[in-house]
């Protein structure tokens, strides 16, 4: 691979890790996802290994672009002082709503160590904002599965917060 | 603010007790390489799903994984398309089998061939209850010529109302029929006939359930092709 292949891969992942910062930056944050993008460029170019171009730098640049991805997201709140859509809403609420949805947060919680640990997961993952093809692939499951623990620690969810008195 | 977006800004609110434990930039990065071992995997899974900060690094790192083998070969496969091909692989070998054990069953007990000493196969009591009330294929099963393919079957005692699906050898649905009180119906006549394996089934619509009831599914191969 020479310096210009390697300056066009370099390129083509920046912008996949710009790509990638969007997804928890949430959309009103280009102007941060550009510099996010020529920041990981930077970084990406120095993180090559002395002079010498490795004949096969793939799965070196893979590597290297998935530190740059951790570093980019963790660096979001510290950099830029801004963080996810949550964040900002948690800003704009009234005090007493955000108290409200604090209390209910908790139960959440609760009521999710009380179910079974499958669907648990599932759930958690549901409502972390995870698609259900990632929960598929990050417990191995297949599509069926995946739906009805989603769907079944869904209905106990609900029954618990139910009980708890968080039924509107 | 619908009741799921209600419960998931709820829970976004508030973390876990974990946000001690966050992974090292050595984990993540075995995590998104895929070389983590199961316990340390199902571990590093159960923090980054009780830390809303590792959710969203664990988020972006799923779009860098599912994307970059586009462009670079040297970046493992996404697993999200090695699991739904191997799911595919899956499917088709369970619809393979279904549809041998339909063939290897229902040959000897078609039309015109008696079991001695075996009720008819049309015998209720041959049928779970369930059973009962599906539709039973006839025809087209095994090799059949492109010209003489006509789908025929024995309606749902309960349920007269059939419709037909013909699935392709990748297990796709690629025809659904209207609903019909007929026992036969003709090839569907915007599809070519192309020389292949495919599968079918009657849905029994009504009935007790009220609801559809798929027959077993049925494999035939056409030994021509026709336009």
């Amino acid at each position: 691979m020479n310096e210009e292949e390697f300056g066009h891969l370099v390129r083509q992942y920046s912008r996949l890790i710009r790509s990638a910062v969007a997804r928890v930056a949430g959309p009103s944050a280009a102007g941060i996802c550009d510099d996010v993008e020529q920041r990981v460029l930077l970084a990406l170019w120095q993180a090559m290994p002395g002079e010498q171009m490795p004949d096969h730098p793939s799965s070196y640049i893979y590597r290297a672009a998935v530190r740059e991805t951790v570093r980019a997201v963790q660096g979001l709140k510290e950099t830029f002082e801004l963080g996810p859509e949550a964040d900002k809403a948690d800003l704009s609420a009234p005090p007493d709503a955000l108290l409200q949805a604090k209390e209910l947060g908790r139960a959440i919680r609760t009521a999710l160590s009380e179910i079974g640990t499958d669907r648990r997961r599932a759930v958690t993952a549901h409502l972390a904002g995870y698609e259900v093809k990632e929960i598929m692939v990050m417990f191995d499951w297949p599509y069926h599965k995946a739906r009805n623990l989603i769907a079944r620690g869904m209905a106990d969810l609900r029954r618990k917060l139910d009980a708890r008195g968080y039924s509107d | 603010m619908t009741e799921i977006e209600r419960i998931r800004t709820a829970f976004r609110v508030t973390d876990a007790d974990e946000a001690d434990g966050h992974l090292s930039e050595q984990q993540w990065e075995s995590l998104a390489c895929g070389e983590l071992d199961h316990p340390d995997h199902s571990a590093a899974l159960d923090h980054i799903l009780g830390c809303r900060q590792c959710t969203e690094t664990h988020q972006s790192l799923l779009v860098l994984r599912e994307h970059a083998h586009d462009f670079d070969p040297g970046a493992p496969v996404p697993e999200i398309t090695r699991k739904s091909s191997s799911h595919r692989w899956i499917f088709t070998g369970v619809l393979a089998a279904a549809a041998t054990l339909v063939v290897v069953i229902l040959q000897p007990l078609g039309p015109g061939l008696t079991n001695p000493g075996s009720p008819p196969p049309s015998d209720p009591a041959l049928r779970s209850s369930q059973k009962a009330q599906t539709a039973t294929p006839l025809s087209p099963i095994g090799p059949v010529p492109a010209s003489a393919v006509v789908f025929s079957w024995e309606p749902s005692p309960t349920a007269p109302v059939s419709i037909v699906q013909l699935i392709d050898e990748s297990g796709e649905v690629m025809w659904t029929g209207h609903e019909t009180e007929k026992t036969s119906i003709e090839w569907p006549g915007n599809l070519a006939k192309r020389s292949g394996h495919y599968y079918w089934r009657v849905l029994s619509v009504g009935g007790a359930t009220g609801g559809k009831q798929a027959s077993d599914l049925v494999a035939f191969e056409l030994t021509e092709s026709l336009p």
